[in-house]
């Protein structure tokens, strides 16, 4: 996944196929950064002709999004603030500790653990993650790597686990797996029960509480972030900067209003986010909440 | 120089007076100047962040001073040292435009050309013509070096910098030592029928058989063959590639 280099604007990876890919913002050239005079001059001459920075012509043709024309992302600002966001990992010792949990059959699993600190500031601090069929993966093998007793044990192995409320999806209640007794049907929480790994039902479409949680209040500023992201949690950080809202085709949004939704893609470790997130957010958290 | 210095066992002081007594006035001076300029050519062409000190590109927006040096950018040493060092020899660069991307590929097909021999370098663009921009296009005369980028860079580089004898062609340059840049469409029929030891693809996101051609280089990057792809955001074989990383 693309990380850092030392210089602005340039981030670096290796894709699976071995290919080193490197990304070059504008702003890896100081003249045209935006946080230079000399840069901010540039960009308001070159924004003639866009509808602002949001248009998707200018983030195709400046911001080297390969998907601006797919919706908008929920959290642009990412790249830039990579620094204070995904962050080196620290002790969570003594701090309270809740996880999140998104189980996929076809699908990766993430487990996501979250440390809240004494100032209500969160860490993403712990993550596993089921890399997705490798191109060199047969499908038996695939399938010899998942299922819920390897994902017991892989959550079981964290060193977080002793003691720690882990929410789920609900629809695991779902009494749908055949038992091997006379017991009749079980849920696929009832097997991840009897591996040793108590899950709770979380709560289901929170998506746009938690998206709003985080933009407009653990990330309002995300150079000073009251949320960050462990580097060992590089899943939740890679999944997080390519979430982005459903859209309509340009010729539609002439007669139709924005949807407002997000798109379901590469969102496991954000659903595992989610659940865990979505315990803490108590309504009055909302910036301008009007409670009466 | 020196051997014969040695030979004599005098200093270098003594030794240059006694070879300026015996020789005809300013032929030590040429001599002296001829082995500095190989030296310094040899230095220069060592690295590309040392040649890029000496090249000029054009600004066709700039009507008073089109011809200037290559602006100096913090990517640049990141990006040329990444390249010589083929750590990976597949190179994706996803960029914003107006970086001067394109230019610095020129600059690279170029140093490679000049310093190291027998090199077959491709420059891949969408069309025959857009690549020929790139190498030597010729012009309406067929002898105008300032039309195409990689012409104009060797033109305009210092005297004991250029290469004497290099052959022109609509889209090609043959060196001396035997290196050869050639602009190609897209495709991956010029790279299978030729064992290239670097592409470079112009906006690879936006030629449609890109894929193809990626696919015919593989076999060459494994060999010591080096593919360099740049482009801005465009859906495709490219773009599927940057965003899944």
């Amino acid at each position: 996944m693309l990380t850092p280099t030392e210089f602005r604007g340039i981030q670096s990876a290796i894709s699976v196929e071995g290919v080193q890919v490197v990304r070059i913002h504008y702003s890896a050239d100081p003249a045209k950064d935006p946080d230079t005079e000399a840069g901010k001059i540039w960009i308001s001459k070159e924004l003639q002709g866009y509808r602002g920075m949001d248009d998707p012509r200018w983030r195709k043709e400046m911001e080297v999004d390969f998907d601006a024309h797919g919706g908008q992302l929920l959290f642009p600002y990412l790249l830039d603030n990579q620094n204070s966001l995904f962050v080196a990992p620290y002790s969570v010792e003594g701090l309270k500790l809740i996880a999140g949990l998104d189980y996929g059959t076809r699908n990766p699993s993430a487990f996501e653990v979250l440390s809240v600190d004494y100032d209500e500031k969160i860490n993403i601090a712990y993550e596993y993650y089921e890399a997705p069929k490798k191109a060199i993966e047969s499908d038996d093998e695939f399938r010899a790597r998942k299922g819920y007793k390897k994902l017991c044990a892989a959550i079981k192995a964290c060193p977080y686990f002793e003691g720690l409320t882990i929410y789920a999806d609900p629809s695991l209640w779902n009494k749908t797996q055949e038992s091997a007794d006379s017991k009749g049907l079980m849920s696929i929480a009832d097997l991840f029960q009897t591996e040793g790994v108590r899950l709770t039902p979380g709560q289901r479409g929170r998506d746009f509480a938690c998206y709003e949680h985080l933009d407009k209040q653990l990330w309002v500023d995300p150079t000073n972030p009251l949320l960050t992201i462990s580097k060992v949690c590089p899943w939740l950080w890679w999944e997080i900067q390519r979430l982005r809202f459903s859209d309509y085709g340009a010729a539609t949004q002439v007669n139709q209003n924005l949807q407002e939704k997000i798109v379901d893609r590469d969102n496991h470790a954000w659903d595992a986010l989610k659940y865990a997130l979505s315990s803490i957010i108590r309504v009055g958290f909302f910036v301008g909440c009007d409670m009466t | 120089m020196t051997d014969l210095q040695k030979h004599t066992g005098k200093s270098p002081e003594a030794f240059a007076a006694l070879l300026a007594s015996k020789c005809a006035p300013g032929v030590v001076e040429r001599f002296c100047k001829a082995s500095l300029s190989r030296i310094e050519r040899a230095q220069v062409l060592s690295h590309p962040n040392n040649f890029i000190k000496y090249v000029s590109t054009k600004d066709e927006h700039d009507e008073i001073n089109p011809v200037k040096l290559f602006p100096e950018k913090p990517y640049i040493p990141y990006l040329f040292d990444s390249w010589t060092k083929k750590e990976q020899s597949i190179f994706f660069v996803a960029k914003s435009r107006q970086i001067m991307l394109t230019w610095l590929c020129c600059v690279y097909a170029l140093w490679l050309a000049k310093s190291k021999p027998h090199r077959l370098i491709f420059l891949q663009s969408k069309k025959e013509e857009d690549a020929a921009n790139l190498v030597f296009s010729g012009g309406r005369t067929g002898k105008n070096w300032n039309t195409a980028r990689i012409s104009f860079i060797e033109k305009h580089l210092p005297a004991w910098l250029q290469d004497e004898k290099i052959e022109s062609a609509y889209g090609k340059l043959l060196f001396s030592n035997g290196s050869k840049i050639w602009g190609i469409p897209e495709g991956a029929d010029m790279i299978r029928s030729y064992t290239p030891s670097l592409v470079i693809s112009d906006e690879a996101a936006f030629q449609p058989s890109f894929g193809e051609a990626f696919t015919a280089i593989l076999p060459i990057a494994k060999q010591g063959g080096q593919l360099i792809a740049i482009s801005s955001a465009n859906p495709g074989v490219f773009g599927e590639i940057v965003t899944a990383c």
